[in-house]
């Protein structure tokens, strides 16, 4: 199955104890999920990858941490381009491919051309700052800082963003423990949030059609008892009509990763050992492509093909 | 000579995070670091965070999302690099990296740099190029 020279190494399959008991382990199950490469583009060899989305089939948009430097990614082509705002929190190629979308600190936008030629800049009105942005489509999710761990739930905002600087509060408030760190993404219309730093846990609200709230732990126990520094490195939607994603474990302190699907619910699926400095960081599940970040020397974005063995739902909201 | 590069290294972590103090900025020194009082106890808690269990700096060490630096985490990046608020430097506490030969910080550092071998990387890529889940 696995190629000799190609083929990841996947180290061992990876067996999950959490209060005594078995949750879940992969060993003898077939593949349910393969990525096969078929593009990659070195990057700048200090360039820090903060983030990547994708909202328009085959191509993808991700953003350095500091810079303000964006690429245009497809499997063949990546296009860097200059926006204005530096230290990008969200980005997104809008719908129609015509234009992006960057939001940055003290929530500023910034919306361009596919050159970088500004269209329009303005800033959100909110309230406080926050650090955590999710963007997809026409809706923004953030969340505020919780650094000082003040005790209290962080605040959080979903709007439609349809006429900026205008945005349009669909919700506020998500029901999220105090003092913790996340990560967020878009699962059609609803959002997930995962803990950036253990315990590690998915939040789902519970929005959109049959979806109930939820609160899913993340195995990272290793059989053999290994400390590690686990830390959620991305969240990556495989569809948007339920809750199918694909998850990225990594121990801070060496190379190891813990790629984990989520079934439909929520619920963990699989969980495959990855010992290589490999994250995905984006899906687009139109033309079944996942971009992902390689730590080579220089760093590469690079484009896989998804070939799943179930098929996802094919139904967007 | 790796000892005079290791001193260099820290004088230029310890001036870089002065004058980033209070901005994001992606960490190069994380928890326990070589000469560091307490080093020797340190201990990484279940939650993820350090203790040094250091008479001196303990409330600093055992308190998340505090590390021994001083600093702030606020993010992780997807390739594994801690974005910290350097809030440390302007406490004046020193913070040192200790690099071992694979260009890893110390024993309880994180890998922040990976300046891989042509070599390295090319295997890097094939063993990546097909990944089953």
């Amino acid at each position: 199955m696995v190629g000799r020279a190609g083929a990841a190494r996947v180290v061992d399959r990876y067996c999950v104890l959490s209060l005594a008991s078995i949750l879940a382990c992969s060993t003898l199950e077939p593949p349910s999920l393969t990525l096969r490469e078929i593009g990659s583009h070195p990057l700048a060899p200090d360039a820090r990858i903060a983030g990547a989305t994708s909202s328009v089939p085959s191509t993808f948009l991700a953003w350095e941490l500091e810079a303000a430097r964006l690429y245009l990614v497809t499997a063949s082509t990546m296009t860097a381009i200059d926006a204005g705002l530096p230290a990008p929190l969200a980005a997104m190629l809008e719908p129609g491919a015509e234009r992006i979308l960057v939001i940055g600190g003290d929530l500023q936008f910034e919306r361009t051309d596919r050159n970088g030629r500004r269209l329009a800049q303005g800033r959100l009105g909110l309230g406080p700052e926050p650090m955590l942005l999710a963007l997809q489509a026409d809706r923004l999710l953030a969340v505020a800082d919780d650094a000082e761990g003040s005790g209290t739930s962080p605040q959080s905002w979903i709007v439609r963003l349809d006429e900026l600087p205008d945005a349009r509060l669909i919700e506020a408030d998500l029901t999220l423990p105090p003092g913790r760190r996340y990560r967020a993404a878009w699962l059609g219309e609803e959002p997930v949030l995962g803990t950036l730093f253990p315990p590690l846990e998915l939040f789902f609200p519970g929005w959109g059609d049959g979806r109930d709230e939820r609160i899913t732990p993340l195995p990272t126990i290793e059989a053999d008892g290994t400390e590690r520094s686990w830390a959620i490195l991305s969240l990556v939607p495989l569809t948007t009509c339920d809750r199918r994603m694909l998850v990225t474990v990594g121990d801070l302190r060496s190379d190891r990763r813990i790629l984990i699907q989520t079934d439909s619910e929520g619920n963990v699926a699989r969980s495959t050992i990855l010992d290589a400095p490999l994250t995905p960081l984006a899906a687009e599940t139109h033309s079944r492509l996942l971009l992902a970040l390689r730590a080579t020397s220089p760093p590469e974005l690079v484009i896989y093909e998804l070939e799943y063995t179930v098929t996802p739902c094919r139904s967007p909201r | 000579m790796r000892r005079l590069s290791r001193t260099l290294g820290a004088m230029l972590l310890a001036l870089g995070l002065v004058g980033l103090s209070g901005e994001r900025v992606a960490a190069q020194c994380w928890q326990c670091l070589e000469g560091w009082p307490g080093y020797e106890d340190c201990s990484h808690m279940p939650d993820g965070y350090v203790n040094c269990n250091d008479d001196q700096y303990g409330t600093w060490c055992d308190t998340s999302p505090y590390d021994p630096c001083g600093t702030v985490m606020l993010d992780v990046l997807p390739d594994g690099t801690v974005v910290v608020d350097a809030q440390g430097a302007e406490s004046g506490l020193p913070a040192a990296p200790s690099i071992d030969a694979e260009g890893r910080l110390g024993a309880c550092g994180l890998i922040t740099k990976h300046n891989l071998s042509v070599v390295a990387s090319r295997a890097l890529r094939e063993r990546t190029s097909l990944i089953d889940l």
